[in-house]
């Protein structure tokens, strides 16, 4: 292959892994990312209630049918 | 936590028959294991039919343990997660179930037809055409399914275990498609479209990355939704999740051309595979050390909890074996290791100690949860299971560790006139009270493996009918 074949080639690969990962945390302050790691918890109260008391941060849930209905 | 309401919420039955097949297809292929093992320490047990023979037993038991045991248990867990992040029931529910029957279908004509040594001789793509064909269609519908239920979420965000799901369902459909292309003579007979080194390329590109999405993204996305719920705390760096996630896409695609070193590939090609191999260690270990540091401040859950203890242990697993790896695929050190039971070994580290550790974690984890029980028949069992799963890993990967690099010191070893010091017969010989250990080792993992059958059987059997006719009724 050609040599600045083969370097383009590279350097696309570390260009599209900067992009993508620049648009992906686009807007994401600490807020965001707290909010979307709680997701896990979010239709599970019971468990919710453990994470708030261990984290120290409100966790907010609600049971799944609830969920489903609102 | 209702059960009664999360039955009518979501779509628990087809998790459900998903979480059975993994462990019936996990007891059925890791028993398959034990026995080619066993072939190699006494050669009688091929029985001498061509249907046993170690050549058609072998792409039996990883198809079995790769698409039976760690398929269904990727279906299992990214039916459950995507539920419950998204809080809706799963897109379609004739369609779900068609996923189910229809992968099972796939599983069976794997059982059927590579005894019959009916095979691509693809490895990890051994089914024949009429079956990648059909296993094609079923996966475009778990994509529909999967997909279909993220664009009905609740809330805006799409958590990042579902990102990791997402990429797996897309690349393994690519990856399948693009290394399945062939022309059929058969039904179950086909020639590939590519010729010579361009058919190997485009072999280990896909078997690269059958380990790299089938065996790793899918199960990340399974650590990211299990470990911080069975901590009871979120993940430690949402940021570094992204971050990983996408140095993990941009990375693993080109790593391949590690696995032809020193073969009719351009040596452009194997260097390209080496380099990006050995930046991948940054990636993996994003994803390990990520969830190793949920941890923080729990570590003591450790002591009374042996789920947390498989899905810590099976991050530790994941760190070494992505260590392992990117050492292996540098060309000096490849030079060694290359065609000897190191690679064995190095393949085990990452299927028993992350892809099977992790599934036992998660399966534990929702078992008790998706049959409407409090918790597991046996938490006794459960450890007992950690410990022989653990002693029997460590077995497997040392004693291919020695065998491996005795192998490699042996079969290039030469004398002061060239000719070679010592036959091959001579390493065979070396090697067998590895293959003895081994053995010893994978009879530990079937073990267990089977004692989580029997606590699985435990539990569901004393599963409150009542409540089992609701789910019936509803699910």
């Amino acid at each position: 292959m050609n040599e600045w074949l083969y370097g383009l080639y590279c350097l696309s690969g570390v260009l599209f892994f900067y992009l993508i990962t620049a648009k992906c945390l686009q807007r994401h302050d600490l807020d965001v990312e707290d909010q979307a790691s709680l997701i896990p918890f979010a239709d599970d109260p019971a468990v919710a209630r453990r994470v708030e008391k261990a984290i120290g941060k409100a966790v907010p849930a609600s049971a799944p049918d609830a969920a489903l209905d609102a | 936590m209702n059960t009664h309401q999360q039955v009518q919420a979501y779509n628990y039955k087809v998790v459900r028959q998903f979480v059975v097949m993994t462990v019936v297809w996990g007891v059925v292929g890791m028993a398959m294991g034990v026995w080619i093992a066993s072939q190699l320490v006494w050669p009688d047990l091929n029985l001498d039919l061509p249907w046993t023979t170690f050549g058609r037993l072998r792409p039996l038991h990883t198809s079995l343990v790769i698409f039976g045991f760690a398929g269904s248990a990727q279906f299992a867990a990214s039916y459950y997660a995507v539920q419950r992040t998204c809080q809706v029931r799963l897109y379609s529910d004739w369609l779900t179930s068609f996923t189910f029957w229809g992968w099972q279908a796939t599983i069976v004509i794997m059982l059927v037809s590579l005894p019959l040594g009916l095979t691509t001789t693809k490895e990890y793509a051994e089914i024949e055409f009429t079956g990648a064909v059909w296993m094609a269609i079923v996966w475009v519908a778990y994509g529909v399914v999967f997909f279909g239920t993220l664009l009905r979420r609740k809330g805006k965000h799409i958590y990042v275990g579902n990102w990791f799901f997402g990429a797996f369902i897309v690349v393994i459909a690519m990856l399948h498609v693009v290394n399945h292309l062939s022309i059929p003579v058969s039904w179950f007979k086909s020639y590939p479209v590519y010729a010579g080194a361009t058919d190997a390329m485009v072999q280990w590109w896909y078997g690269h990355n059958a380990v790299g999405f089938f065996l790793t993204t899918g199960f990340l996305g399974m650590m990211y939704y299990f470990v911080p719920k069975q901590v009871g705390k979120p993940v430690y760096s949402y940021r570094l999740s992204i971050v990983h996630f996408w140095a993990l896409i941009t990375l693993y695609i080109w790593a391949g051309p590690h696995h032809l070193h020193y073969t009719a590939l351009p040596d452009w090609a194997q260097s390209l595979g080496m380099a990006m191999s050995i930046i991948l260690l940054a990636p993996s270990w994003g994803g390990m050390i990520n969830g190793m540091m949920t941890l923080s401040g729990a570590w003591h859950k450790l002591r009374s909890d042996p789920i947390l203890r498989f899905l810590v242990l099976s991050l530790a697993f994941y760190g070494m074996s992505t260590f392992e790896g990117p050492m292996m695929a540098i060309k000096t050190v490849n030079a060694l290791s290359h065609y000897t039971d190191w690679t064995i070994g190095h393949v085990h580290a990452g299927a028993l100690g992350w892809v099977a550790m992790i599934t036992f974690g998660a399966l534990y984890h929702m078992i008790p949860k998706v049959f409407g029980r409090p918790q597991m028949y046996s938490v006794g069992l459960i450890n007992m299971h950690f410990w022989l799963a653990t002693i029997g890993t460590v077995l497997y990967i040392a004693s291919m560790w020695v065998n491996g690099i005795t192998q490699g010191l042996m079969w290039r070893a030469t004398n002061d006139d060239g000719t070679l010091t010592y036959s091959f017969v001579e390493a065979l010989v070396a090697s067998h009270p590895g293959f003895i250990v081994r053995f010893a080792g994978g009879v530990c993992f079937l073990g267990g493996m089977l004692l989580m059958a029997w606590n699985m059987w435990r539990t569901v059997r004393v599963a409150d009918p009542a409540l089992a006719l609701n789910n019936a009724q509803t699910a």
